[in-house]
């Protein structure tokens, strides 16, 4: 005789979501993707190169490793670098907003001193920037007046809490780029909350980011928790505004070699690295086809995308460890000649010393730092 | 600095593949009824897209659905219930509507299920998640925010009630 318990889960098992009920659903998850948090920096604003990914472990990391920086901080002054010329209408806005906050450079990182705003009992601001040419990681903090707000959180590893605020970032000149927001708790004895910005944004003229005027506004600072509610920690009016003043780490290396990649012709454009970040550029004999219909990715379509965007990157640190950044940001441009430009650029999951990465592999093609 | 970072899979298409007919299983149990439940996953798996953090496993990622989703149900009696403060159990439940797949369950006429779903809903979800999902008791409990004990009286009480419910058509009813 058939167990009760066994004829329960059998009549559980009929129970499934009709085929075309599930491919409205897939179609509806690709449209909520795609406006995926619109008040705060998008992950990923340029083409991704498979699907869009959460590169968390490697995030989690850069607040450690910015903490790190900071601790490291030490030493003089350096002027903020010269040539980049303001876009009139951001001197403008500088005149009637006030003067952005002048940032103090202590070794690599910039400290912008006096960004800050209070609003309903709660204080943000930006203590630490760091970055190199189109790159950058701003560190913050959120004090709250009341300690009893932060009380009962749920804290992941490392302090980390599930971010859902709208703070949000705009470097004047910068037309866009990806990034991620973190937020966490690096002392759950005290009042006060860390968040970390890490952006890569792309500039009109290619003139770098160094010294231009960043804007930071929130209205609200939001969790989302292990039971799948929204908790409102912070709710006001946050304005201020710093200058990205920090040294630019970014170190070009040797480029024009060639290679291949799934039986197509690759020459290698253009490799940088910084202490956050490295980015490649290069030329690839082959197109992808418009395979894609709106909201839908073919596995053929995925499969010419990787053909053409796939080329493995790594980049090897001195102590032996390695960073993959095959999968990351990046974008194509298909040219005249049949051929693609590809551009690829991703952080670590570290804030590191250019001194210590030993070399970028691309494709097969290994390019040592000390050659630069 | 390991190369080992990989980020989550959550594309929408796995997302649906592994999890919409758990979440339509959850919204049967919880609210008797299917009607809602295509809603139910569409706000659970847009959470489990926007939620920066990894899961340890797929095991984890998936007692996070059907956390994210019994609560979702929860949140549903409740507002339909006039009573926004009371327990769960006095909870008057929302009568079952047609909804996708209630017809061939219909069509089943399976007294065993009739039975597990005129459970109170503690029971219900304890019968559910430990004996259909397979989750041990103390991960039900944690599940369901109630104690490993809870969760062992709840199941015994269930046992107890679908065996007097069944009786004489089913013999070797768990103790």
């Amino acid at each position: 005789m058939t167990s009760p318990l066994d004829s329960y889960t059998a009549s559980m098992d009929g129970l499934r979501l009709p085929d075309e009920a599930k491919s409205r659903m897939v179609e509806a998850l690709r449209e909520a993707e795609k406006s995926a948090r619109p008040a705060a920096p998008a992950e990923v604003l340029t083409m991704p190169v498979r699907h869009p990914r959460r590169r968390v472990r490697r995030w989690a990391r850069v607040a450690a490793g910015l903490a790190l920086a900071l601790a490291l901080g030490g030493g003089g002054t350096v002027a903020v670098a010269a040539g980049v010329l303001p876009n009139p209408a951001d001197v403008l806005s500088d005149v009637f907003g006030g003067a952005p906050a002048q940032t103090e450079l202590l070794n690599e990182v910039g400290h912008p001193i006096g960004a800050s705003a209070t609003s309903n009992g709660v204080t943000v601001t930006a203590e630490a920037v760091v970055g190199d040419r189109f790159n950058y990681a701003v560190a913050y903090s959120i004090e709250f007046d009341d300690p009893a707000a932060l009380e009962g959180l749920e804290l992941h590893g490392g302090g980390k809490l599930t971010y859902v605020g709208d703070a949000f970032l705009r470097v004047d000149g910068t037309m866009g780029g990806g990034g991620l927001v973190r937020l966490y708790d690096a002392d759950p004895g005290d009042n006060t909350l860390q968040l970390v910005q890490v952006m890569g944004v792309q500039t009109w003229n290619d003139a770098g980011i160094v010294g231009r005027t960043a804007r930071f506004s929130m209205s609200k600072l939001e969790i989302f928790t292990d039971e799948g509610e929204f908790k409102t920690l912070a709710a006001g009016d946050w304005n201020l505004k710093f200058e990205m003043n920090y040294v630019d780490t970014t170190v070009d290396l040797p480029a024009g070699q060639s290679t291949t990649w799934l039986g197509s012709a690759v020459t290698i454009d253009a490799v940088a690295v910084s202490s956050l970040g490295v980015t490649v550029d290069y030329t690839i004999d082959r197109q992808t086809r418009d395979l894609a219909l709106p909201g839908e990715v073919s596995d053929e379509a995925l499969a010419e995308q990787a053909a053409v965007m796939g080329l493995p990157v790594i980049v090897t640190f001195a102590d032996g460890t390695t960073f993959d950044a095959t999968d990351t940001n990046g974008s194509s441009a298909k040219r005249g000649d049949g051929t693609s430009t590809v551009s690829k650029a991703t952080t670590y999951d570290r804030i590191v010393t250019v001194g210590d990465i030993v070399s970028v592999t691309v494709g097969d093609v290994e390019i040592p730092v000390s050659a630069a | 600095m390991a190369c080992s970072h990989s980020a989550p899979d959550r594309d929408p298409e796995r997302l649906v593949r592994d999890y919409a007919d758990l979440v339509l299983r959850v919204c049967y149990t919880y609210l008797r009824s299917t009607a809602d439940a295509e809603d139910v996953c569409q706000d659970t798996l847009v959470k489990l897209i926007y939620r920066d953090e990894p899961f340890r496993d797929s095991g984890h990622e998936r007692a996070w659905v059907v956390r994210v989703a019994s609560n979702a149900c929860r949140n549903l009696l409740r507002d339909r219930s006039a009573h926004r403060e009371a327990d769960l159990d006095s909870v008057p439940e929302p009568a079952a509507a047609e909804g996708p797949g209630e017809g061939e369950l219909r069509q089943r006429d399976d007294r065993v299920l009739a039975a597990v779903m005129a459970l109170p809903l503690p029971q219900r979800e304890a019968v559910y998640l430990h004996y259909y999902e397979g989750y041990p008791t103390r991960e039900v409990a944690r599940i369901v925010g109630a104690t490993d004990e809870a969760v062992r009286q709840r199941l015994s009480r269930a046992r107890t009630r679908l065996r007097d419910d069944l009786k004489g058509d089913y013999d070797d009813f768990p103790a």
